[in-house]
C-alpha cells in the first residue's frame, strides 16, 4: 500500500515537473518567434524609410547641373521594382525580395559615388544631410538584418532542441525562413565622409 | 531505461537551458569618458566627466564617449554598436542613450545613437556635428575642445539641461572615525541595556531615539564616498537601456 503510494506519488511529481517544463519551453518558443517576427518588421521599417527618403534625394541631385541621368535612372528603377513587391511569405520569395533590396541599396550607393564629383552638391547642406540619413539607413539596414539572422537562429534552434522539439510539434511551430547575408556584404556602401 | 531516464531528466534539461552569454570584444567602461587611446589628459578627463555626469542628473540621457587605439580591422559602425549594446547607454525604458567614439589611428569617429533619442538626434545632426562641430577642432589639434564641445552639442540636439552634480568626493562624506567607533560603541552598549530591561523581549529602546540618531550617522559615516568614481563626477553605471538599431553618422578627419 505505501509503496503504491509512493510510487503514485513520484509519478505525480514527474508529471507536474514535465508540464512546467512543457509550458516554460512553449512561453519560451512563443517568445523567441516574437523577437524574430519583430526583427522582421525592423527590417521592413528601415527598408521603407529607405524607399521614402529616395524621392528627396533624387530632387536635390537633379537640381545639380548637368547630373548624370543614367545612375539617377537606375535608383529610380530600382527603387520602382521593389515597390511593386509585396511582403512576402514563403522563403524563396523572401530572397527575391530582399535582392531586389540589395539592388537598390547598390544604385544607390553608386549615385552617391557619382555625387561626390559634382562640387555644388559637396557643399550643399541638405545633400550632405540626405547622404548622412541614407548612410544611417544603409546601416540600420544591416544592423537590422544580422538580428534578424541571429534572432531566426535562435527561434529554429530552440524548436529543433529537446525538449521544447515536442511543445513545437505539439502546438504546430515550424522553423522560420532564413535570411542569407548578401554576399557583398564586405562592399557595404562605403560612402566618402569628404575627409580628403 | 533509456525512455525512463530521459523522462528523469527531461526537467533537469529543461532548467539548465541557460542563454549562452555572447563573448564580444568589448572594451569595459570606466566612467563617462573611457579613455583608451589617451587623447586627454587627466584633469580634462576629469571636467568631461563632471558635464557629462551633470548632464544626466539634467536630463536624464546617458551620452558616453569611448576613444580607442585603433579598430583592428573592424568597421567603426560594428564597433560603436557592439559597445553601445553592451554597455546598456541610456535609461532601461526608453534607451536615451549615445555614444561617441573616437578611433585615434584610422582617424575615424562615429557618434551612436540610441532609439530613445533617434528623433531629436538624427542621422543629419548626427554627421553635422561630426562635420561642423568635432571635426574642425580635431584637426586643428584641439583633441579636448572637440570632444568636449561634441558632448555638448549632443546633449544641445537631445535637449538636454545642466543638472546638479552630487560631489561625492569621499573626503566630505566620510565622517571623523573617532566619532564613527564611538557610535558603535554607544549604540552595542545602549542595545545591550534595553535588551536586558525588556528580558529580551520585542527589543525596544524605552522611546529613546538616540540610538537610531546614532545608527544613522553610522551608516554615513561608513556607506558612501567608496564605489564613486574616483574622478569626482559620481558616475555610477548606466541605466540598462541599450536599445540600438545602427542610428547615427560616422565621420573622419
Amino acid at each position: 500500500m505505501k509503496a503504491v503510494l509512493v510510487v503514485v506519488g513520484v509519478l505525480l511529481l514527474a508529471l507536474l515537473g514535465l508540464g512546467g517544463c512543457g509550458i516554460g519551453s512553449y512561453n519560451g518558443i512563443v517568445t523567441k518567434d516574437e523577437a524574430a517576427t519583430a526583427a522582421w518588421s525592423e527590417i521592413q521599417n528601415q527598408f521603407q524609410r529607405r524607399f521614402d527618403l529616395i524621392p528627396q534625394l533624387v530632387e536635390t541631385v537633379k537640381g545639380a547641373k548637368d547630373f548624370e541621368q543614367s545612375t539617377l535612372a537606375a535608383v529610380v528603377e530600382a527603387r520602382a521594382s521593389v515597390g511593386k513587391m509585396a511582403l512576402p511569405d514563403d522563403p524563396a520569395k523572401l530572397q527575391a525580395f530582399v535582392q531586389a533590396q540589395d539592388q537598390l541599396s547598390g544604385a544607390l550607393s553608386r549615385l552617391l559615388v557619382v555625387a561626390e564629383s559634382y562640387p555644388d552638391l559637396k557643399t550643399s547642406k541638405n545633400f550632405l544631410s540626405l547622404q548622412d540619413e541614407l548612410a544611417g539607413t544603409e546601416n540600420r539596414i544591416a544592423v537590422a538584418r544580422r538580428d534578424f539572422i541571429d534572432r531566426t537562429k535562435e527561434y529554429n534552434a530552440a524548436i529543433r532542441r529537446f525538449p521544447a522539439s515536442v511543445v513545437a510539434g505539439m502546438f504546430g511551430f515550424e522553423a522560420r525562413p532564413q535570411l542569407e547575408l548578401p554576399a557583398n556584404v564586405s562592399e557595404r556602401p562605403v560612402i566618402d565622409f569628404g575627409g580628403k | 531505461m533509456t525512455l525512463r531516464s530521459s523522462w528523469l531528466t527531461a526537467p533537469a534539461l529543461c532548467l539548465a537551458l541557460a542563454a549562452g552569454a555572447r563573448a564580444q570584444d568589448v572594451p569595459k567602461n570606466d566612467g563617462w569618458v573611457t579613455d583608451l587611446a589617451d587623447m586627454l589628459s587627466a584633469s580634462e578627463e576629469g571636467e568631461l566627466e563632471t558635464l557629462m555626469e551633470s548632464y544626466r542628473s539634467g536630463s536624464g540621457h546617458e551620452i558616453a564617449l569611448l576613444t580607442l587605439p585603433n579598430l583592428g580591422g573592424r568597421a567603426i559602425e560594428d564597433v560603436a554598436l557592439a559597445v553601445a549594446r553592451e554597455w546598456k547607454l541610456g535609461r532601461e525604458s526608453v534607451s536615451d542613450g549615445a555614444l561617441l567614439l573616437v578611433a585615434r589611428d584610422e582617424r575615424a569617429l562615429r557618434i551612436e545613437v540610441g532609439r530613445g533619442l533617434e528623433g531629436a538626434v538624427n542621422d543629419g545632426l548626427a554627421g553635422r556635428i561630426i562635420r561642423d562641430v568635432i571635426v574642425p577642432e580635431l584637426r586643428a589639434g584641439r583633441t579636448y575642445v572637440a570632444l568636449r564641445s561634441g558632448i555638448e552639442a549632443l546633449h544641445a540636439a537631445a535637449g538636454g539641461d545642466y543638472g546638479p552634480v552630487e560631489r561625492a568626493t569621499p573626503a566630505e562624506h566620510r565622517g571623523n572615525p573617532a566619532i564613527s567607533i564611538l557610535a558603535l560603541v554607544m549604540f552595542i552598549v545602549l542595545i545591550a541595556r534595553a535588551r536586558r530591561r525588556h528580558g529580551g523581549g520585542g527589543g525596544g529602546f524605552g522611546g529613546s531615539a538616540l540610538p537610531w540618531i546614532l545608527a544613522s550617522q553610522l551608516g554615513r559615516s561608513s556607506g558612501s564616498g567608496g564605489f564613486r568614481g574616483s574622478s569626482g563626477g559620481g558616475f555610477s553605471g548606466f541605466g540598462g537601456g541599450g536599445g540600438f538599431s545602427g542610428g547615427g553618422a560616422s565621420g573622419r578627419w
